[in-house]
């Protein structure tokens, strides 16, 4: 009996440990983020399965989950593939269902995609779809877009 | 007699310099994942704990820390990170610096007659002062937006502008240094024929300027409408 409650409660410890450590590993990993000089794709797939709440375990497990909801459907870009504008755009305005754009809902190209965006206050309007992300700014929208998806829950 | 006058002295230094007191930042609540930083190496935060000064703190996905600072109440946002760089409760005097990164922070300064509060927030492009009560600071790529709630900021940038910061003014300064004060309540403007449909209008006010570049614009539709009434224009201003 003494045994089975002190193998019990190593096995609660360690899980506790275990969770405790991913959830700082997610932590180091967003830090490391904002010192990226150019973000990629894999990074923005790890951000809005976060966002959904589910646990990210890894590009091609983040990939199924996008992909059953069909966020990532049509894009077959590779984890370290340079992140643009206009992919992110598109992920987010299909993650958040955005649906106050004419052309976004006609067309749901990566050009109104990001209009619809800007439109949205997530990104701003200074460049286009062909653009860099940097890390930091890949943090920044990724904030705005917590803070709607927040409000649509 | 030699010792007790090095006792003497100072036990007068100590009374003269006056009492000073860092004081640690509590940890009042901890949501989702959130860590602190002083020794060059990251740190799981929980609620309860004593945070130093020099500390960096940093939050996740859906994550918000609240900290208990000398007389304020510091609120972190999701994806945020700050640094304390001082807290301190001098005599009567509370000092407390802090730095934003990114993300965004909400700053509520207590203000007490019998202490003199100075509560600063420096970020990337601008400084401010809050002069009490509530201060929301947001810290972009782009831009850096400051906002008073309650009571009043001073906000500094880069070149020396100040700006006074009220009720519902919003500073925005971005990074290549310009800087305006913005009302936080939007106006949309609409031109229009006043002979459209009640479903064009409908239509105007959901799409607003949502169309292809170099058609139809607002000012395209001004312009038609000048030149149709012969150089004259009636405008209906409709106030929120």
């Amino acid at each position: 009996m003494k045994l089975r409650a002190l193998l019990f409660s190593f096995f609660v410890v360690g899980l506790s440990a275990s969770l405790f450590s991913q959830s700082m590993s997610v932590l180091n990993y967003i830090n490391e983020l904002g010192n990226k000089p150019h973000a990629v794709y894999g990074d923005a797939v790890k951000l809005i399965v976060l966002d959904m709440g589910e646990k990210t375990l890894g590009f091609q497990n983040d990939l199924a989950v996008l992909n059953s909801k069909n966020i990532t459907s049509g894009y077959a870009l590779d984890e370290n593939t340079a992140l643009r504008k206009g992919v992110l755009a598109r992920l987010i305005a299909r993650y958040l269902d955005l649906s106050d754009s004419l052309f976004y809902n006609i067309f749901e190209t990566e050009r109104y995609a990001f209009r619809a965006c800007v439109a949205a206050g997530i990104m701003v309007s200074n460049g286009s779809e062909w653009d860099p992300v940097s890390g930091e700014e890949l943090l920044e929208i990724m904030r705005m877009t917590a803070e709607i998806s927040g409000e649509n829950r | 007699m030699k010792k007790r006058i090095v006792i003497v002295i100072g036990i007068i230094m100590y009374f003269c310099v006056g009492t000073v007191f860092a004081a640690d930042a509590t940890v009042v609540s901890v949501k989702g994942t959130a860590a602190y930083n002083l020794s060059g190496k990251w740190l799981p935060m929980e609620a309860g704990m004593k945070i130093k000064e020099g500390a960096k703190i940093s939050t996740g996905v859906k994550s918000v820390v609240v900290l208990r600072l000398a007389n304020s109440t510091v609120t972190v946002k999701p994806l945020s990170m700050m640094k304390i760089y001082q807290d301190k409760l001098v005599n009567n005097t509370s000092d407390t610096k802090i730095a934003v990164r990114r993300g965004g922070v909400s700053a509520e300064v207590n203000r007490m007659q019998e202490v003199k509060t100075v509560f600063k927030v420096a970020t990337p492009v601008a400084t401010s002062s809050v002069r009490g009560t509530v201060q929301n600071i947001t810290v972009g790529y782009n831009t850096t937006v400051f906002t008073t709630p309650s009571g009043a900021t001073e906000v500094r940038n880069r070149v020396g502008q100040v700006r006074v910061l009220s009720g519902d003014l919003r500073f925005e300064e971005s990074k290549n240094g310009t800087g305006s004060v913005v009302r936080n309540r939007e106006f949309k403007n609409n031109v229009a024929d006043s002979n459209i449909t009640p479903e064009e209008r409908l239509a105007l006010e959901h799409n607003g300027e949502d169309s292809p570049d170099g058609l139809g614009g607002a000012l395209d539709m001004g312009n038609a409408l000048f030149l149709k009434s012969g150089g004259g224009l009636n405008l209906q201003l409709s106030w929120p």
